[in-house]
C-alpha cells in the first residue's frame, strides 16, 4: 500500500469541501476587487491624462490591483485543487498538495503586498513631514 | 560456515537473513507519503516541505494581521482591530496546526483537517466582511444619490 491509493474519508471531504467552496469565493471577490481597481486606475489616467500627479495616482492603482489579481486567481486555483480531492479518486493527496501550494502561493503575495504597502506608506509619510 | 557451526568467540558471523527484523524504510517509487491504513497517512519529506512553508506564511500573514489589528486599535477603529484580531488569530492556529502535521507522527490528517478548518473560517469571515463593505459602500452611494436628486 502506498501514500498514491489515499483516500479521504467523507468526515473529511466535508471539510475540504467546505474549504473548496470558500477558497472560490474568496478568490472570486479579489479578482472582482483587482479588476474594479484596475478600471478605476485607468479611468483615473485617462481623465486625469493631463495631470503627472492623477496619471500616477492611477498608475498606482493598477500597481495595488496586482496583489488581489493574483491571490485571487491562486485561491481560485486552490479551490479548484480541493474541489477535485473531493470528487475523483485515486489521486487525493497529489490533488491536496496542489492545493496547498497554490494556498501558500496566495497567503505569500498577500505577505508581500501587505510588507510593500507598509513600507510605501511609511516612506510616503516621511517624506510628507520632512517637506512641510 | 554459517550461523549454526559458527565459533563460540569472536565477532559473530553475519546473519543472512532474519525474519523477524522491521521492513527496511524504503522510500515509495512515486514520491508519495506513506498511507498507514485506518485512515492514517503520513507525509514525506518533500510534502512536509510544502506544508512547513504554508505554515510560515500563513503566520507571516496572521502577525501582520495581527500587528494591523494593535495599530488600529491604537487609532480607536474598534471594528476593523476586532476583524483583524479574529482574522490573524485564525491565521496563527492554521500554521499551528500545519506544523504540527509537519512535527508529529500517525496525526498527520487530523492536524490537516484542522488547518483547513480554521483557514477556511477565516475565509468566510474575510468574504463576509468584504460583502458587506461592499453592500455598506453601495447604500451610502445610493443615499448620496437619492439626496441628490431629491434636492434638484
Amino acid at each position: 500500500m502506498n501514500g498514491n491509493d489515499y483516500e479521504f474519508a467523507p468526515h473529511e471531504d466535508i471539510v475540504i469541501g467546505a474549504m473548496a467552496t470558500r477558497a472560490k469565493l474568496w478568490g472570486y471577490l479579489s479578482l472582482i476587487a483587482g479588476g474594479l481597481m484596475t478600471l478605476i486606475g485607468v479611468g483615473v489616467m485617462v481623465v486625469m491624462r493631463g495631470d503627472a500627479k492623477g496619471v500616477g495616482a492611477g498608475g498606482a492603482l493598477l500597481a495595488i490591483a496586482l496583489a488581489p489579481a493574483i491571490s485571487g486567481y491562486s485561491y481560485v486555483s486552490a479551490g479548484g485543487a480541493m474541489r477535485r480531492v473531493v470528487t475523483s479518486s485515486g489521486d487525493d493527496i497529489s490533488h491536496m498538495m496542489s492545493a496547498i501550494s497554490s494556498l501558500r502561493s496566495a497567503v505569500r503575495v498577500e505577505v508581500i503586498a501587505s510588507v510593500l504597502a507598509f513600507c510605501v506608506g511609511f516612506g510616503l509619510g516621511v517624506y510628507s513631514a520632512v517637506s512641510r | 560456515m554459517n550461523q549454526y557451526n559458527a565459533p563460540a568467540y569472536g565477532s559473530p558471523a553475519p546473519q543472512p537473513h532474519n525474519p523477524y527484523q522491521p521492513p527496511a524504510n524504503v522510500p515509495f517509487p512515486m514520491g508519495g507519503g506513506s498511507n498507514l491504513g485506518l485512515g492514517m497517512y503520513e507525509f514525506d519529506a518533500a510534502q512536509n516541505r510544502i506544508l512547513r512553508s504554508a505554515a510560515t506564511w500563513t503566520l507571516a500573514l496572521g502577525i501582520i494581521l495581527l500587528v494591523q489589528a494593535v495599530l488600529q486599535l491604537v487609532q480607536i477603529a474598534i471594528f476593523g482591530a476586532l476583524a483583524n484580531g479574529a482574522m490573524g488569530t485564525m491565521l496563527i492556529l492554521t500554521s499551528g496546526a500545519l506544523r504540527k502535521v509537519v512535527s508529529t507522527q500517525g496525526q498527520d490528517v487530523p492536524y490537516l483537517m484542522k488547518a483547513l478548518s480554521n483557514f477556511s473560517n477565516m475565509l468566510l469571515f474575510r468574504s463576509i466582511l468584504f460583502l458587506l463593505a461592499i453592500a455598506l459602500i453601495g447604500g451610502i452611494a445610493a443615499l448620496v444619490v437619492v439626496a441628490k436628486l431629491a434636492g434638484a
